[in-house]
């Protein structure tokens, strides 16, 4: 359940927002009466599965559904009560410690097999074992490793996510253009210099996608920790919520889950905006002959 | 006479093409190219320009004969050296004067900082890149994307230029514009050029000599002195009948090949 939520969030936004990206403007000039509709769409869209929600939950029992007035009144108590904004920030910690983590290692492990053949030889054979296996069969081995406390469910978090940063790193390293390794060759750039110069910044959008699809990756990993190896942060106050059939509260949880999860998309937008705002632009050239 | 600065002599160059098996890209190709001397080399498409631009650079390696550059044998790529690409061959993310700047690697540990701006900042106001310098190369036309490829490669003020096509990719008038450009760079830095194009005309304008090749296998089919003095205004030069001659002559050479290759494939289809 957890995990489903956490990925729609991410996604959904991600969605609406890759959009836009691609396109840069809007793509047809359409008239004005259906742009502005299909601009009110979405609200209205809302607002009727609120109602409806309202509607169909306060007519039946409150454990199966609840309602969104009981549900952000249920957001209410938990954040008077001191609950809600430590869970937050617990969830917020062990995501981005694990998600960080994941970011060093996978940039690191992806340039690197994508520079050497032999380093890409040698990981092969793992990055596809654990890309096939269902990671989160490994967590009760995390725990035998690392207890049930923070380190543990940061390890998870990385484990999920880290997979992605190396494949799309490694994919981006070797995509560069053989012109440009040549432009390296021809000014005698220092292999350091190739890879901060010409492979890493090459690599920048496929590693921003790759982290888009991580990210996802992590939260899934920090949920399942602290719903599963700790009982603490957001999962924690989802699992102990469900447990005694709480289910406002529950979804209090869940939702503020997915915010941390929209804070994750919008800083790597931010991140991707500020400091690399030539991704995306082409310079793609043809030939002409005779 | 001084020692020529590119000795070619009886190059050969093989690739490997999967199951057609080995694909004869150079033959036996041998040609000096002395100091100072602007050279081109003209051909049908396929017929080993690049691949033999790229062996002076040091990028391909070949398999018979022997490359010199400055009296010393091809081994990497030689010091001193621009190479202009096909396309321009630009990092997307780096600014203008950053790009240019990366001409300057080699030189890193020789030029002190302040030198090395000033180097940059004169090539960009030579390239007519002057207010450009902030900008990101799909933010300029192509143009100006192959100037900044053209000052990139000039910046270290090398001794030997490469040029791959480097007009190829744009419009009659700004290549015009361009040669013109070049033809004053290349003679102020006294640079020794082996230049690679498609066009007769541009040929002509700019070579003391031109290589016409040939294909499959790629070699020299013939190489024509082009014995006009520099610099060469384009009004005049046009006009003059013993230019037109030379240009036909070199005309000839090109599409020569082109028809008896066209003769042999239709008298390949009837039998
Ligand atoms: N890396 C390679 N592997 C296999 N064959 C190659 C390779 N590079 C070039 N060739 C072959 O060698 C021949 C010469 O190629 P080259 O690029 O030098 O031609 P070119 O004269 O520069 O042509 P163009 O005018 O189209 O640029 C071509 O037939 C090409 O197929
Ligand atoms: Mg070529």
């Amino acid at each position: 359940m957890a995990d489903r939520v956490a990925s729609m969030s991410v996604t959904s936004f991600g969605v609406a927002d890759e959009v836009s990206d691609d396109l840069g403007e809007p793509k047809a000039r359409s008239d004005r009466p259906s742009r502005n509709l299909k601009r009110i769409l979405p609200v209205v869209s809302v607002l009727v599965v609120l109602g409806l929600w309202q509607l169909i939950g306060s007519r039946i029992n409150p454990i199966l559904l609840s309602t969104p007035t009981s549900t952000i009144s249920a957001f209410g108590h938990m954040i008077s009560r001191g609950q809600l904004i430590p869970a937050f920030f617990t969830a917020m910690e062990d995501l981005w410690v694990g998600f960080g983590l994941a970011i060093v290692v996978g940039i690191a492990t992806g340039v690197l097999m994508g520079r050497s053949e032999v380093a890409e030889k040698i990981l092969d054979p793992y990055i596809n074992f654990f890309q096939a296996t269902p990671l989160i069969a490994l967590v009760p081995l995390v725990v035998i490793w690392f207890g049930v406390g923070f380190e543990a469910r940061v390890a998870v978090t990385f484990v999920l996510a880290v997979w992605s940063v190396i494949i799309n790193t490694f994919v981006g390293v070797r995509s560069t253009p053989s012109a440009l390794i040549d432009v390296a060759s021809i000014y005698k750039l220092s292999r350091w210099e190739v890879v901060s110069k010409i492979t890493l910044p090459n690599a920048v959008p496929y590693i921003f996608a790759g982290l888009r699809i991580a990210l996802g990756k992590a939260l899934i990993g920090m949920l399942i920790a602290e719903m599963e190896v700790s009982v603490t942060g957001l999962g924690g106050l989802v699992t102990n919520y469900g447990n005694s059939f709480q289910t406002a509260y529950l979804l209090a949880g869940v939702f503020t889950a997915s915010v941390v999860g929209v804070i994750g998309v919008i800083l790597l937008n931010l991140v991707k905006r500020r400091f690399f705002p030539w991704v995306g632009a082409t310079t793609s050239e043809q030939q002409v002959r005779f | 006479m001084e020692a020529p600065v590119i000795e070619v002599s009886h190059v050969g160059k093989r690739f490997w093409q999967g199951k057609s098996g080995a694909f004869i890209a150079l033959k036996d190709v041998s040609f000096n190219v002395g100091k100072g001397e602007f050279i081109s080399i003209i051909g049908a498409s396929g017929c080993g320009k690049t691949t033999l631009l790229r062996m002076f650079g040091g990028l391909t390696t070949y398999d018979a004969g022997s490359i010199k550059i400055r009296g010393s044998v091809v081994r990497g790529v030689p010091d001193r050296i621009g190479f202009v690409f096909q396309a321009a061959a630009l990092l997307p993310w780096r600014s203008v004067w950053d790009n240019i700047a990366l001409g300057l690697t080699a030189v890193k540990g020789v030029l002190s900082e302040s030198e090395k701006r000033s180097r940059v900042d004169a090539q960009i106001e030579l390239t007519g890149l002057k207010g450009f310098e902030q900008s990101l190369p799909h933010q300029l036309s192509g143009g100006m994307q192959q100037r900044v490829g053209l000052a990139r490669a000039l910046v270290a003020e090398p001794s030997v230029l490469l040029m791959d096509e480097p007009l190829g990719a744009l419009d009659a008038f700004t290549r015009m514009r361009l040669q013109e450009e070049l033809a004053a760079i290349v003679a102020r830095t006294e640079a020794t050029t082996v230049f690679v194009t498609h066009d007769v005309d541009e040929a002509v304008f700019l070579s003391d000599r031109i290589i016409v090749m040939e294909r499959a296998p790629g070699r020299v089919n013939q190489i024509v002195t082009v014995p006009f003095d520099k610099p060469r205004v384009r009004r005049e030069f046009i006009g003059d009948p013993k230019v037109a001659h030379i240009r036909d002559e070199v005309l000839a050479l090109v599409t020569e090949e082109l028809l008896s290759r066209a003769s042999t494939t239709e008298t390949a289809f009837r039998t």
